[in-house]
């Protein structure tokens, strides 16, 4: 892969997040109402409003608050959080992801378990029930809203069968059995619905490139048809479905709002969540911006993958 | 090439509706501000009717410990409870929220408090105290045996720095309630001196609301909060939990009797509920959602309310048609307030004072408006000059507060249609929605609920000075009963006290600058296991006599 190619990318990555920080900075400063009113009620009194402006740096001229805050960020410094005893806002959100990440991720592996080989038993027997049904199905699965699957979930496996216990966090340190039972439920909310957006990408892929020559130069050669079906075909329809992959990944972790707040699972949309209910912005500045990054990079991990498969694109 | 460029540009957008997402939710709402936002509360919303409807036969809005006690209490045991909202400090005096305050309460003591069941003041930390006869100077004796949880002495220095930095205008919470205080002495060991600038009618109560905690400024309240309270923090996962355990050196002999409680962050009500129903935690607080009232009741849950202050109309008295009296009298008659009761599943009473009627000062005389009258309210526009259906307005209300409130103002605009009142709805976010009524003043009647303290001065106050009187404009046209307001906390004569009581409700009440549309019930859920939990109206919660049944 030509350094060229990688550079490039990772200056548009750095691009992008600028842009990014810039629009999250003034959509704060753009919001209704008094910062300092808000945070403080109203009945605060004017002078320490004043000194609440001061010490958010509100009484400066927007441009010097929005350089101010760029350097720091740039410097990995996101300023502490006022509504958090001054915990320094890495911290929070160092936690919260690491969990959301790891309920996105096994979300997604439920996702990527499920949607790879119902797609492809779709795809190789195009036009049967067997498509029908999984067509149907895929449906239904990205039309469900997550809050609801949810809250069906925790019917059905907690209040019903009593096998889970209906959200909330136990660090994996403390009891690990007990982390995975609440881990489960709201992976599966989103690894289903998950499962219903991919399911439809990889059948698509698959259609396609087995209506390619080689497909069919293969299948002249007598190679078993398992063969061609995952070695010839999976790979190659792999190309598209991992960008697509990709994106929802990013997305995937950046809308973990609802879920983390159905299973009361202390990830970032939640903390995001609370931190706007307690008019922490530095935190919700934080998070969003958190969440973007993260975006961009599973995405320009994606391109650099997408590279290493194709060597069209590394080498054009 | 070409593609991959073009989607990795198709971040931008992404990106920005992730954060105007974010921006929205604001507006959307996480928290839900009581009052007028001065005091977030996070409260599921409120309880409901019928099935609640003999518990809360309005009058005896159960100040009651949950009943059904058998036998005597027990110590031992966890409380677990799920709750909204998280807390961000537990200062005990620069708190900003509900969230924070059922927390911080249990780790500390007031020097004087409410007894629940009629509002008198009763001992905690002080066990007694004296106002001089001038009504300038508030002596109080503190208790001998009690103890910071860092294992230091109650002392009178610790109480009068803690009512100094009470009183600090740093403390936006509590200062307001203080001011009539010039300074506090500690005269021995035991004894403070509260020396007023000024007789103080409401300065017990303004104790009443602050925390003790050491005569120490290093304390570290954000992460290591030292108190004397009956619960000891023993751990704070921001966002996750926050642990208490027994306070084994408690001052107030045997008490408490929970070994530990501990308050989970579950922010989804029916994820609260389903906790609750499946037996995982003990309570939801501080407060239900009105619409989970019922499945929780059939569940066999306990759901004891009680009235914190009332659901209310502040119009807007500089701009035509409410600047007229006889429309905000005929709007206040329009309204079916029984219907906003069925509607609410009972989770309010029929009420449209000020003052509550239970209050020793609650004037009986003054106008209430319990009944609708369509005619008298059509008469009353007719000689006003609006009997041709010109009245019009609109009512703001902001979606942070619960789905309740839409519902209210949907019944109020109906009412108001009965009679030839326009009156549309506007929904909008909490900054907003301060913005317009307070900074703008740009609305003809606000939505909102107030939280009262428990005493007729406080309610008058509230109810139509302060902050939100300012923004009704009716104060300030009756310079009569600006005075009066201003004057009634200094007068140390009971009778003239009343007596001007009297008189501003009488003059509020016949004016409807602010029209009541009934008292907000609201209360925790508990399993029928815990016993001895009373509902508190300042949405505070009281668990040292609870205790579990075995």
């Amino acid at each position: 892969m030509s350094s060229r190619y990688v550079l490039e990318r990772i200056v548009q990555m750095v691009i992008v997040m600028w842009i990014v920080a810039t629009i999250v900075f003034f959509v704060f400063r753009i919001l209704p109402g008094d910062q300092a009113v808000v945070l403080l009620g109203q009945g605060s009194t004017e002078a320490s409003r004043e000194a609440l402006r001061i010490e958010l740096g509100l009484d400066q001229p927007v441009m010097v608050q929005y350089v101010d805050w760029l350097s720091s960020v740039v410097r990995g410094d996101f300023g502490v959080a006022a509504g958090y005893g001054n915990s320094p806002v890495t911290t929070l959100l160092g936690g919260a992801t690491i969990r959301s990440f790891e309920l996105a991720s096994t979300a997604f592996l439920i996702a990527l378990v499920l949607a790879i080989p119902l797609g492809v038993l779709a795809a190789v027997r195009e036009g049967s029930w067997v498509d029908h049904l999984t067509r149907a199905v895929a449906v239904i699965g990205f039309s469900m809203p997550v809050f609801w699957l949810g809250i069906l979930l925790l019917l059905l496996f907690s209040a019903q069968l009593g096998w889970f216990p209906s959200g909330g966090y136990v660090s994996l340190a403390d009891d690990p059995t007990q982390h995975l039972q609440r881990l489960l439920l709201p992976a599966m909310a989103v690894g289903i619905v998950q499962t219903g957006v991919l399911v439809r990408f990889v059948r698509a892929s698959m259609v396609e490139v087995l209506q390619e020559d080689y497909i069919r130069t293969a299948r002249a050669k007598g190679i078993l048809e398992r063969r061609v079906n995952f070695k010839h075909a999976l790979r190659n329809a792999s190309l598209s479905f991992l960008t697509v992959a990709g994106i929802q990944f990013g997305l995937l972790l950046g809308g973990m709002v609802v879920v983390e707040k159905v299973f009361a699972w202390p990830g970032l949309g939640l903390l995001t969540v609370q931190a706007l209910g307690n008019r922490s912005y530095e935190v919700v500045q934080g998070a969003v911006l958190l969440s973007a990054a993260v975006f961009v990079v599973v995405n320009t991990a994606v391109d650099l993958l997408y590279a290493v498969l194709d060597p069209r694109i590394r080498n054009g | 090439m070409k593609t991959t460029r073009l989607r990795r540009w198709a971040v931008v957008p992404v990106a920005l509706a992730l954060a105007m997402g974010v921006a929205a939710c604001n507006a959307a709402g996480t928290d839900d501000s009581d009052d007028d936002g001065s005091t977030p509360t996070t409260e599921a919303p409120e309880p409901d009717p019928e099935t609640t409807s003999d518990a809360m036969a309005t009058d005896e809005v159960t100040h009651e410990p949950s009943d059904g006690g058998d036998g005597e209490p027990t110590a031992g045991g966890d409380l677990v409870i799920a709750t909204g909202g998280t807390a961000t400090t537990l200062d005990p005096h620069r708190y900003r929220a509900d969230p924070e305050l059922i927390r911080l309460q249990q780790m500390y003591d007031t020097l004087l408090d409410y007894n629940l069941d009629d509002f008198s003041l009763e001992p905690r930390l002080a066990e007694s105290w004296e106002v001089s006869d001038d009504g300038l100077t508030v002596t109080l004796i503190l208790r001998s045996d009690v103890i910071f949880h860092d294992g230091s002495a109650l002392t009178a220095e610790a109480v009068q720095y803690s009512i100094d930095r009470a009183r600090d205008p740093a403390s936006d919470e509590l200062a307001p309630l203080l001011t009539s205080i010039d300074s506090v002495d500690a005269v021995d060991d035991t004894t403070v001196a509260v020396n007023l600038s000024a007789p103080d009618r409401t300065i017990l109560q303004g104790l009443v609301k602050v925390y003790i905690a050491p005569a120490d400024s290093d304390v570290d309240y954000d992460n290591a909060p030292i108190g004397t309270g009956p619960f000891m923090l023993e751990e704070w996962n921001r966002n996750e939990n926050m642990i208490f355990v027994r306070n084994e050196d408690y001052w107030d002999e045997g008490l408490p009797y929970l070994d530990s409680v501990t308050f989970n962050v579950v922010p989804e009500a029916n994820t609260q509920v389903l906790q609750l129903t499946n037996g995982e935690i003990d309570m939801i607080a501080p407060a239900v959602s009105f619409s989970n009232v019922e499945g929780l009741q059939a569940e066999g849950m306990q759901l004891p309310v009680s009235e914190g202050g009332v659901y209310d109309l502040r119009l807007n008295t500089r701009v035509e048609p409410w600047d007229d009296a006889r429309v905000r009298q005929a709007l206040s008659l329009a309204i079916d307030r029984q219907a906003i009761q069925t509607a609410l599943f009972g989770f309010t009473s029929i009420r449209s004072s000020i003052v509550a009627p239970e209050d020793e000062l609650f004037n009986p005389d003054a106008a209430t408006f319990n009944e609708s009258d369509l005619d008298e309210a059509r008469r009353l526009l007719d000689e006003a000059g609006y009997g041709d259906g010109s009245a019009q307005g609109s009512i703001i209300v902001h979606a942070d507060l619960g789905p309740q409130y839409e519902l209210i103002a949907q019944l109020v605009s109906a009412a108001a249609a009965e009679v030839g009142i326009t009156l549309e709805i506007e929904t909008m976010d909490v900054g907003t929605w301060l913005e317009r009524f307070y900074e703008n003043q740009d609305f003809s009647i606000g939505l909102s609920a107030a939280t009262f303290e428990p005493y007729a001065y406080a309610q008058v106050s509230e109810g139509w000075d302060q902050s939100d009187g300012a923004s009704m404009g009716w104060i300030e046209s009756q310079p009569d009963v600006r005075a009066l307001m201003d004057e009634a906390p200094t007068i140390v004569n009971d009778d003239e006290y009343r007596d001007a009581l009297y008189e501003i409700q009488a003059r509020g009440q016949a004016d409807q600058p602010r029209i009541v549309l009934g008292g907000n019930l609201k209360g925790p859920a508990l399993q029928p296991d815990v016993q001895g939990f009373t509902a508190d109206p300042l949405s505070r919660l009281f668990l040292t006599s609870v205790w579990m049944q075995q």
